[in-house]
C-alpha cells in the first residue's frame, strides 16, 4: 500500500524554486530515482545540496509514521546544511526529527545500537569523547601506584581504547597475549583503569562500535530492525568512511538489503587521517555508479590542472562550470586569473608566501580581499615537523617559521573554573540569550562538585534542572547562585582576580546542599585564578590577529591574509584561492607527480602502488579547493627532472600555467 | 507487542518499595476485579498517563495523584511500563528506545511527575517520559508518544455523543485511519468529465474516494439550474449596478472549496454520523439506549486498533458493563474474548475494569487479576496454586454467584444451602452483619471448596521467595462428619445400613482412638490453609447437629416442625389455613418435651437428644427449607443468650471474616481448625 515515494519534474520544480538553483539533467536523473546506485561526485558538484533536495522531496510526501530515512554522513555537513537551507520550513523539522535520523555515523551507532545496550546493562553515559577519555585515562595511569606497575609501557598501549572489547566480552578477546610486550600485571593496571572509567561513564568512539558489535552477535533481530525501520538510506561522504565503520555499515545496511540505498561521495577525495584505514567492505562507489564530472565550484582553469591527478579520473573529463558570479558582485576578471607555478631555489622557499601575496593582491580588488566570503590558504601535506634542515621543504614551517601545529578544540575544557566564566561570557557575546554561557557555568559547578563529592551528579538529563532542584532546600543558597549566574551571565559583569577569591566563597556556600563543608586540594586548585582562556575573550580583533598560522602580506599599504594549514584540514573547503605547497613524506610530493601535473600521464592503476595513489588523491583534493585562482609551489630543480626541462614546461605552459621563478635575489 | 508489566511507585494509593505496584499483564485479555477503592480505576489511569490516549480527554496530574505517605504528600511518582514481545516494526520503529533483557528486547516507558512545593514556580508539576528501564533513555518525544497512545473507552461515557457528527468527532477519526479510505486518497477523477461521459451514455467508473464523491456532488450542485440562476440574478440585478470604474463585481455559489484532499475528506467525515439499525429500525431513525450505543462505540474502536498498525493495540476499557443487562455483558466478553485472539488480524490486548460479577463469572480466571487494597494478582497458573484441574472446573462452576468473591472484603465458603441461609442470622446473633462487614458467602454446594479456596493462594516465585498474600480473609466452613457414636446403635437397629464398611474412614468418635487421630482427621481438612485462608470445621458432625448439639436444639426442632408441615403443604398447596403455624409450632412444644424424656442418662443424653432432634434431616426433609425457618425463629427470638448456644466453629469463622483489623490479615498465622473440639 505504501511505499517510497516516488520524485516527478513536479517536485523537482518546486525544489529548484525553492533552493533557487537549477539541476541539469544528469542530477535530475539521480533525483528522480530510487535505484540503489552509488554517486561519484567531483568536488564542488553540490552533491550535499542535490541529496537535501531529493531529501526535501521525500520528506515532503512520506508515508509513513514509523518508519524514517536515514541520512548518514561523516561529518555533520549534511544535518548543517538541512538546517541552513531548509531548517525555517516545516519539511526540514520533519526531517530532522523522528521518524528520519540525520546524522554521523558514529551517531547512528550511538542513538540506535550501543547506547541503547549500554543503558540495558546498566552502565551510564556521561562523555563519549576520545579527548576526554585520553586526559582521563592518562591522568589515572599517572598515578605513582600505577605508574610504578605499568613501567615503561608505550603510551600507545597505554590508552586502552584497543583493548575495550576484552572488557565487555565483544568480539574476540584483546588480552595480554594479543597486544604483545605486555604483562599480566600491567594488564590487570589497564583494565582496573578501564572500568573506572566505565563507571564514571567516560567512553571512546571506538567503544561504541564494539557495544553495538556485541548487540549485533547477541540480538540476531536487529538488522531486521533497523532495515525496517529504514526503508532509505542516504550515506554522504562515503568516501570518508573507515574501515570499522564500513564493516558495521555493512551488517546494517547491505546494499542487497536496502530498498533504496544511495551513496555520495567522491573516491579521489578520499584522504585519511594517520593511522585510520580505509574502507574495503562494500567498496565505493560500486559498479554501475552515476558520475557527477562537472564542477559549480571553479572554472575551466582549474579544472584541467587537476584532472589528470585524480586517481580515478572523472569521465569523461572533470569540467569546470564556476565559479559562481554571484560570490563577489564586484566586477573582475574571472575568466583569466593568473594561475601560477612558484618555483623557488632551497634558499628562497620564505619568498613563496610573499609571491603568492602579492599575486593575490594583483588579481583580486580591495573590495573582493575585504569580502567575508574571500579566503587564501597555503596548504600542504605534512604540517610541522620539529626537525629541519635537509630536504627543505619538508613541511610548512619551512614555508613560514611562525606557523604552529596547534589544533583548535571546537568545545573547550578548561583546567580552572575562572576559565570557564572566561568562555561563557565569551559565548553570551555571540548568543543573543544567555543559556549557552548559563550551561558552560553549570558545567564548570558541576565539575567543581564532581571534585568535592564524587558520584552526586545524576548520570543523565539537564545538570541545570538538577542543581537547582538539589539546591532547592536551602532558599538563601539558592538565591546566591541565582546572583552569581546573573553577574556572570547576564550582566557579564568580567571577573578580575582581586576579587575572585571572594566570589568562589560565595559559590562555596551556595553549593553548601551539596558539598557541605568538604573541600578537598584539587578543588582549591580548580578555583584558582585562570586567565588561559580570558585573552581570547577581550578583543575580537584581537583574535584574528593574533590566531595562529595567519600569514599577513602587506605592499603599499595593502594587504591581503592568507590561512596555512594541513590538506588534511581543507577538506570539504572551498577557498578563493588555493596555494598547494610541496612538502615531504618519504617522497617529495610534487617531484613525485610532476607527470601527472603536466599531464603527460593521468589518473593511477595498481601499477602505481598505494603510496603513490595516496599521494594524488590528497594533491587532487588540495588542487580542486579554490573557486578562483590556483598556485602550486616547488623547487626549481623539479622541472629539469629526467633531462626533460623543455618539454615539461610547454606542457604546463599548454594547461594554462603561469611559470614564476623565485630567485634567491630578486624580491 | 505488548504491556507485560507495570510497576507504579507513590501513586495515589500505590506506595514506595514494598507497597509499590507490580503487575504483569498478560498479551490477550486483561479483567481487573475487585472492590471499590482497591486501586482498579489508578492501574487504568497509571497506564493513560505513561502512555498517553487516543481519545481526546486529556488527564492532567494534580496534587492529589501523589501518593501520601504518613500524613506527608511525596514529590515524586513514577509509572514504568515493560513492553516485550517486540516485532520487526515496533523493534523498528522504537529502536533507539529499546532494552535488552534476558536476551530479548524490550521496551521500557518511563514517567516520572515531580511536585514542586514552592508556589512561586510556574509550572509546579513537571512530567518527564523516557525509555529505559532507570528511565535513563531518551525522551520519547511527541511523535513517539503517538505510536504508543492506548485507546481508553471511560465508564459511563455517552456513546452517542461520541458517534454523532461533529468536529474532530471519534467517527470521523477512526473512518479517516480505515485502511481502504486511506488507500483512495490518490484517485484522479475530474467531475466534469464524469457528467460529460453520463450524458454522452458512456458508462463511466464511479469515483471510488470519498473526496471525489463530495467533489461530484459539489459539481453538480454548481451545475444546478436553481443555483445557476440565482447566481444569475444576482450577478446582473444587483452587483452590476454596484460597479466601481472598469472592476466588475461577480459571485459564485459553492459548498466551500476545500484546499487539500485531506480537509475535504475530514469535512465530509465529519458530516457522517453512525446510528444503530435493526430490523424494526432499519434506517437507524429511532434512538437508542445507552447500552446499544456503548456496545456500538466499542466496536468502532475495535475496528481501528484491528487494523491501523501506527497505533498500539491496547485497549482499556473501564467498566463496560454500564448500562448493559446481564445477556449483552455475557455477549460481551465473549466478544472481546474473540477480539484479543489471533486469528489473521492484528491481537488486540485489552485490560478491563470491571464490578459486574456476571462479566467476571464469563471471563476465564487466568485472564483476571484481582486488585485488593493496592495490590494486584494475576490469576493465571504461574502464580496461583490452582491446579490445571481445578481451573477447568472454575471455569465450568464459578458463576456469576459465586464470582461475587471477587468483590468481597471479606469470603465465607460454605459447602450447603443451610450454611447460605443461616449464616447472616448467626453473625447477626453475634453483631456482626455480614453485609455492612462487607463479606461474602459463597456457597459451593457439595462439592470443590477446597478449589474454591485455592483461588486466594499464591504461589512462590521461582527462587522459592515467598509473594504477597491476597489481603481477603476467607473462612471455609466444613462438616467434621463425625457420627456420635449413639447414632451407629440408633442406626443399625433401625436401618441395618453396612455402608461404613466401605472404607476404613473413621464413621464415628469412637473410630477415632487417639487425641492424635482426632488432630489428624482435621488436619486433612485444613490442609489447603495457609495465607490468609482458614478453614473451620464442626465440632462433631454437621451444621444442624453441632446447632442442636450447642443447645439450639429447640429452635431445630420446631424449624424442622415446620418444615415438615410445609413439605406437606407443597403437595396439596391451596390449603393453608389460618393459624396453621401456630398450630404447628404447639404441636412442635410437645413433641420437645418427649424428646427430652426420651433422652434419658445424664451422661449421653445430650447427644442423643441431639441426635434425634436431627434425625428428621437425615432423610428427606429439606434442609434448606429446615434452616429457612431457623433462620426466622432465631431472628425473631429475642431472648439474650442465644449466641452463647452458637458453635464455637461459626463463632470463630464470622469473627475472623469480620475481624477490623484485617489490615493484619496479610501476615495472617495459620493456627489451623480453629474449631477443633479437642482445644
Amino acid at each position: 500500500m505504501r511505499s517510497i515515494p516516488s520524485v516527478t519534474d513536479a517536485d523537482i520544480a518546486k525544489v529548484e524554486n525553492y533552493l533557487g538553483i537549477k539541476f541539469d539533467e544528469k542530477r535530475r536523473e539521480i533525483l528522480r530515482s530510487n535505484e540503489c546506485f552509488d554517486v561519484q561526485a567531483c568536488p564542488g558538484s553540490g552533491k550535499t545540496t542535490l541529496l537535501v533536495a531529493k531529501l526535501a522531496v521525500l520528506a515532503d510526501k512520506w508515508p509513513y509514521s514509523r518508519r524514517g530515512i536515514c541520512v548518514l554522513s561523516h561529518t555533520n555537513v549534511a544535518r548543517q546544511e538541512i538546517e541552513q537551507k531548509l531548517g525555517g520550513t516545516p519539511i526540514g523539522q520533519r526531517l530532522l526529527a523522528y521518524p528520519h535520523f540525520v546524522g554521523t555515523i558514529q551517531g547512528f551507532i550511538n542513538e540506535f545500537l550501543a547506547l541503547p545496550l549500554l543503558r540495558s546493562e546498566g552502565y551510564h553515559t556521561r562523555l563519549i569523547d576520545n579527548d576526554a577519555c585520553f586526559e582521563w585515562v592518562k591522568q589515572r595511569l599517572n598515578l605513582w601506584s600505577n605508574r610504578k606497575q605499568l613501567g615503561n609501557l608505550p603510551r600507545k598501549e597505554r590508552t586502552l581504547d584497543g583493548g575495550i572489547r576484552n572488557l565487555i566480552g565483544a568480539g574476540e578477546a584483546i588480552g595480554p597475549n594479543t597486544v604483545g610486550g605486555i604483562t599480566d600485571n600491567q594488564w590487570r593496571v589497564l583494565c582496573g583503569v578501564k572500568a573506572e572509567a566505565t563507571k564514571k561513564g567516560l567512553w571512546y568512539y571506538d567503544d561504541m562500535f564494539a557495544w553495538a558489535d556485541k548487540l549485533l552477535v547477541d540480538q540476531g533481530n536487529i538488522t531486521e530492525f533497523a532495515r525496517w525501520r529504514f526503508p532509505a538510506i542516504f550515506i554522504d561522504e562515503m568516501q570518508d568512511t573507515s574501515e570499522h565503520q564500513g564493516v558495521l555499515l555493512n551488517k546494517i545496511f547491505p546494499a542487497y538489503a536496502c530498498n533504496l540505498r544511495q551513496r555520495f561521495g567522491d573516491s579521489n577525495q578520499a584522504i585519511y587521517d594517520s593511522g585510520q584505514l580505509a574502507s574495503t567492505t562494500d567498496p565505493f562507489p560500486a559498479d554501475g555508479y552515476r558520475s557527477l564530472p562537472n564542477s559549480q565550484r571553479f572554472g575551466k582553469g582549474v579544472a584541467q590542472k587537476a584532472h589528470s591527478l585524480a586517481p580515478d579520473p572523472p569521465a569523461p573529463v572533470l569540467s569546470g562550470e564556476g565559479p559562481n558570479s554571484r560570490i563577489f558582485p564586484h566586477v573582475f576578471d574571472t575568466a583569466h586569473m593568473p594561475h601560477t607555478i612558484f618555483l623557488f631555489e632551497p634558499d628562497s622557499v620564505s619568498k613563496v608566501l610573499p609571491g603568492f601575496g602579492k599575486l593575490l593582491l594583483g588579481s583580486f580588488p580591495d573590495e573582493v580581499l575585504r569580502c567575508e566570503a574571500f579566503l587564501a590558504r597555503a596548504i600542504g601535506r605534512v604540517g610541522k615537523l620539529d626537525e629541519s634542515g635537509e630536504k627543505v621543504p619538508k613541511h610548512l614551517g619551512d614555508y613560514w617559521n611562525n606557523y604552529e601545529s596547534r589544533s583548535a578544540k571546537p568545545d573547550p575544557r578548561p583546567q580552572y573554573f575562572s576559565d570557564y566564566i572566561h568562555v561563557a561570557q565569551r559565548r553570551g557575546v555571540s548568543n543573543i540569550d544567555c543559556a549557552e554561557s548559563v550551561k558552560m557555568v553549570v558545567k564548570g559547578i558541576c565539575v567543581l562538585i564532581d571534585i568535592v563529592r564524587p558520584t552526586t551528579i545524576p548520570r543523565s538529563g539537564q545538570m541545570t534542572q538538577w542543581l537547582w532542584k538539589a539546591l532547592e532546600i536551602d532558599e538563601s543558597s539558592c538565591v546566591l547562585l541565582r546572583n552569581l549566574l546573573w553577574e556572570w551571565c547576564v550582566e557579564s559583569t568580567p571577573i578580575v582576580e582581586k576579587l575572585w577569591f571572594d566570589k568562589t566563597e560565595q559559590l562555596r556556600r551556595a553549593l553548601h546542599p551539596i558539598i557541605g563543608k568538604e573541600w578537598s586540594g584539587n578543588a582549591a586548585a580548580f578555583c584558582q585564578w585562570s586567565m588561559e582562556y580570558a585573552e581570547q575573550s577581550s578583543c575580537r580583533d584581537a583574535e584574528c590577529l593574533s590566531t595562529p598560522n595567519r600569514y599577513r602580506f602587506l605592499q603599499d599599504s595593502r594587504y591581503v591574509d592568507i590561512e596555512m594549514g594541513t590538506i588534511h584540514s581543507a577538506k570539504g573547503q572551498t577557498h578563493t584561492a588555493t596555494l598547494v605547497v610541496e612538502s615531504y613524506f618519504k617522497k617529495h610530493d610534487m617531484e613525485d607527480l610532476l607527470q601527472w601535473l603536466s599531464g603527460e600521464k593521468c589518473g593511477s592503476s595498481k601499477k602505481e602502488g598505494k603510496e603513490r595513489t595516496e599521494r594524488m588523491r590528497l594533491i587532487y583534493t588540495a588542487m580542486t579547493r579554490p573557486s578562483h585562482l590556483l598556485c602550486l609551489a616547488m623547487r626549481r630543480s623539479v622541472l629539469e627532472l629526467n633531462g626533460k626541462q623543455s618539454e615539461t614546461r610547454q606542457r604546463l605552459e599548454q594547461l594554462g600555467w603561469n611559470i614564476k621563478v623565485l630567485d634567491s635575489e630578486s624580491k | 507487542m505488548h504491556l507485560a508489566e507495570i510497576e507504579i511507585e507513590n501513586f495515589r494509593l500505590f506506595g514506595a518499595g514494598e507497597s509499590a505496584l507490580m503487575l504483569p499483564f498478560q498479551a490477550g485479555l486483561n479483567v481487573l476485579v475487585g472492590e471499590n477503592d482497591s486501586g482498579k480505576t489508578a492501574i487504568v489511569d497509571a497506564i493513560r498517563f505513561a502512555l498517553g490516549t487516543t481519545s481526546q480527554d486529556f488527564q492532567r496530574v494534580t496534587d492529589e495523584d501523589f501518593h501520601v505517605e504518613s500524613g506527608q504528600r511525596t514529590s515524586e511518582f513514577s509509572i514504568r511500563c515493560r513492553f516485550a514481545d517486540i516485532d520487526k516494526e515496533s523493534g523498528g520503529a522504537l529502536l533507539e528506545h529499546l532494552s535488552y533483557e534476558n536476551g530479548a528486547p524490550c521496551l521500557y516507558v518511563s514517567f516520572l511527575a515531580r511536585r514542586n512545593d514552592n508556589v512561586n514556580v510556574r509550572r509546579r508539576i513537571v512530567v518527564e517520559v523516557r525509555s529505559g528501564r532507570e528511565g535513563t533513555g531518551p525522551v520519547l518525544d511527541s511523535n513517539v508518544r503517538l505510536l504508543l497512545q492506548a485507546t481508553y473507552l471511560r465508564p459511563l461515557r455517552d456513546a452517542e455523543r461520541e458517534l454523532d457528527a461533529g468536529r474532530n468527532s471519534r467517527l470521523s477519526q477512526i473512518l479517516q485511519h480505515t485502511k481502504e479510505i486511506a488507500a483512495h486518497k490518490v484517485e484522479s477523477f475530474s467531475p466534469a468529465d464524469f457528467v460529460l461521459a453520463v450524458k454522452t451514455k458512456v458508462q463511466p467508473e464511479f469515483p471510488k474516494s470519498i473526496a471525489n464523491i463530495s467533489r461530484l456532488a459539489d459539481y453538480l450542485l454548481q451545475e444546478n439550474e436553481g443555483v445557476k440562476e440565482a447566481g444569475n440574478r444576482l450577478d446582473t440585478r444587483y452587483l452590476a449596478n454596484l460597479n466601481l470604474g472598469d472592476e466588475e463585481l461577480g459571485s459564485r455559489v459553492s459548498i466551500g472549496e476545500d484546499a487539500t484532499i485531506d480537509q475535504r475528506l475530514r469535512a465530509i467525515l465529519e458530516k457522517l454520523e453512525l446510528r444503530l439499525s435493526t430490523v424494526t429500525d432499519p434506517d437507524g431513525q429511532l434512538p437508542h439506549g445507552l447500552g446499544y450505543n456503548n456496545l456500538l462505540f466499542m466496536a468502532c474502536e475495535l475496528l481501528l486498533l484491528g487494523q491501523d498498525r501506527d497505533t498500539l493495540p491496547l485497549l482499556l476499557i473501564e467498566e463496560p458493563e454500564a448500562h448493559l443487562h446481564p445477556q449483552l455483558q455475557l455477549r460481551l466478553v465473549e466478544f472481546l474474548q474473540e477480539q484479543v485472539a489471533e486469528d489473521g488480524g492484528r491481537p488486540v490486548q485489552v485490560i478491563v475494569t470491571t464490578h459486574s460479577p456476571i462479566l467476571a463469572s464469563k471471563v476465564k480466571l487466568t485472564n483476571m487479576i484481582l486488585v485488593s487494597q493496592g495490590r494486584g494478582f494475576p490469576m493465571g497458573p504461574e502464580y496461583t496454586l490452582l491446579s490445571p484441574s481445578d481451573y477447568g472446573f472454575l471455569e465450568r462452576f464459578l458463576d456469576a454467584t459465586k464470582a461475587n468473591i471477587f468483590f468481597a472484603r471479606a469470603v465465607l465458603i460454605v459447602e450447603g444451602d443451610a450454611e447460605n441461609l443461616l449464616l447472616p442470622s448467626l453473625a447477626q446473633l453475634l453483631g456482626r452483619d455480614l453485609t455492612r462487614y462487607g463479606v461474602s458467602i459463597v456457597n459451593v454446594g457439595s462439592r470443590g471448596l477446597r478449589r474454591y479456596a485455592r483461588i486466594f493462594r499464591r504461589k512462590a516465585l521461582a527462587d522459592g521467595t515467598p509473594t504477597h498474600s491476597i489481603p481477603i480473609r476467607v473462612a471455609c466452613l466444613a462438616d467434621r462428619d463425625i457420627l456420635p457414636n449413639c447414632a451407629r446403635v440408633i442406626s443399625s437397629m433401625e436401618t441395618d445400613s453396612g455402608e461404613e464398611k466401605s472404607s476404613n474412614q473413621p464413621r464415628y468418635e469412637e473410630d477415632l482412638k487417639s487425641e492424635i487421630e482426632r488432630a489428624n482427621w482435621i488436619e486433612k481438612k485444613c490442609i489447603d490453609d495457609g495465607e490468609n485462608v482458614r478453614t473451620f470445621v464442626s465440632g462433631h458432625w454437621t451444621l444442624e447437629y453441632d446447632l442442636a448439639l450447642a443447645g439450639l436444639g429447640h429452635s431445630l426442632h420446631t424449624a424442622i416442625a415446620l418444615a415438615k408441615d410445609e413439605a406437606k403443604l407443597d403437595k396439596k398447596p391451596a390449603t393453608t389455613a389460618e393459624g396453621q403455624r401456630e398450630r404447628v409450632i404447639a404441636a412442635a412444644e410437645v413433641t420437645w418435651e418427649k424428646l427430652n424424656a426420651d433422652a434419658g442418662l445424664p451422661k449421653s443424653s445430650k447427644e442423643l437428644l441431639a441426635y434425634n432432634v436431627y434425625k428428621p434431616l437425615l432423610g428427606s426433609l429439606s434442609k434448606p427449607v429446615t434452616a429457612q425457618h431457623l433462620a426466622c425463629l432465631l431472628k425473631s427470638n429475642k431472648s439474650d443468650g442465644l449466641s452463647l448456644h452458637i458453635p464455637d466453629y461459626i463463632q470463630n469463622a464470622i469473627e475472623y471474616v469480620t475481624r477490623p483489623d484485617s489490615a493484619n490479615a496479610a501476615t495472617g498465622q495459620n493456627t489451623k481448625g480453629a474449631g477443633n473440639p479437642t482445644q
